[in-house]
């Protein structure tokens, strides 16, 4: 289980979910945009 | 800028709940199972990290003694006391189905398993979505948008922190609304989810994963449309109701299985 590759994919995961996180908010937040027909000024 | 009279505890928390959110998204089966992780902590001790991050988070929002602080915070503990029990509730249908606490076993059992439809997951699915719109502060429990006094709960705790602490606070948001929903992926839609070490399955699972993702942030925006929030007083109800959905999911559980 702590092969090189299964660390290495710790190490993946770890940093997609810190980049991908906000990522994810934001998308959250736009699509409620779309649907309440709101725009950024 | 920082309120004169914050405690070192007022700094530290912002770093304690990124940690907390960082250390529970590096337990949950995102990308692939059997992670080096992934024994560190079972679902048990993952909603441990939860609450300590509630923990501390409630403790700095009483620490500069305004009104709005310890306003938000007491909300907060409520809505958190009656949330994991829930939660555990929710965790414990997919437990008994797979025999373990670990969340790798539980994945790896429900994954590879013939397709059926479980009605106990069900219940535990409906029961999961409640939870996580009251733990994330979504609404209906809160609005994370919001600055009116009556029903900020998770903004009235954060009003006093700017800069940084700040950023990393609600960095560490988004990370538990990230992980709450890989969770659910994990617990209810598990599959294409890869093995730690296969390279090959990677570009599978990271499209299967960005497809859920965008899929639930769009039904979770689509909810947030058209629901509307509920009174604080009704979030025990809600609450709950979430409860009751998970314990009937394991009762359902035990009557099929026998």
């Amino acid at each position: 289980m702590n092969s090189a590759p299964a660390i290495a994919f710790q190490i993946l995961q770890s940093v997609l979910v810190v980049l991908a996180a906000p990522l994810l908010m934001g998308w959250v937040n736009q699509c409620r945009a779309w649907l309440q027909n709101r725009s950024a000024p | 800028m920082i309120a004169r009279d914050a405690s070192p505890l007022f700094r530290l928390t912002p770093y304690v709940l990124f940690g907390c959110m960082w250390l529970a998204a590096g337990i949950v089966p995102v990308l692939a199972t059997g992670l080096p992780f992934a024994p560190a902590a079972d679902i048990i001790a993952l909603v441990g990290v939860f609450a300590l991050a509630r923990v501390f988070s409630a403790l700095a929002a009483m620490d500069i003694g305004t009104s709005f602080g310890g306003l938000g915070a007491r909300r907060e503990m409520l809505i958190g006391f009656l949330a994991e029990p829930a939660m555990l509730m929710t965790l414990f249908t997919a437990a008994f189905i797979s025999g373990s606490t670990q969340l790798a076993t539980i994945v790896d059992t429900l994954a590879h398993r013939e397709f059926a439809i479980y009605p106990s997951l069900a219940f535990a699915a409906v029961a999961f979505l409640m939870v996580l719109l009251a733990e994330n502060a979504r609404i209906p429990i809160d609005n994370p948008t919001t600055h009116l006094e009556l029903t900020m709960v998770h903004e009235a705790m954060i009003l006093e922190y700017s800069a940084r602490h700040l950023a990393l606070i609600e960095w560490a948001v988004a990370i538990k609304l990230f992980a709450y929903m890989t969770i659910g992926f994990a617990f209810f839609v598990p599959w294409g989810i890869a093995e730690a070490g296969n390279w090959a399955a990677l570009p599978v699972a990271l499209a299967a994963l960005l497809a859920k993702l965008a899929l639930a942030g769009a039904g979770l925006a689509l909810l947030e449309t058209l629901l509307a929030k509920l009174r604080l007083f009704l979030a025990p109800e809600f609450l709950s109701s979430a409860f009751l959905l998970g314990v009937l999911g394991m009762l359902i559980h035990f009557l099929v299985s026998g």
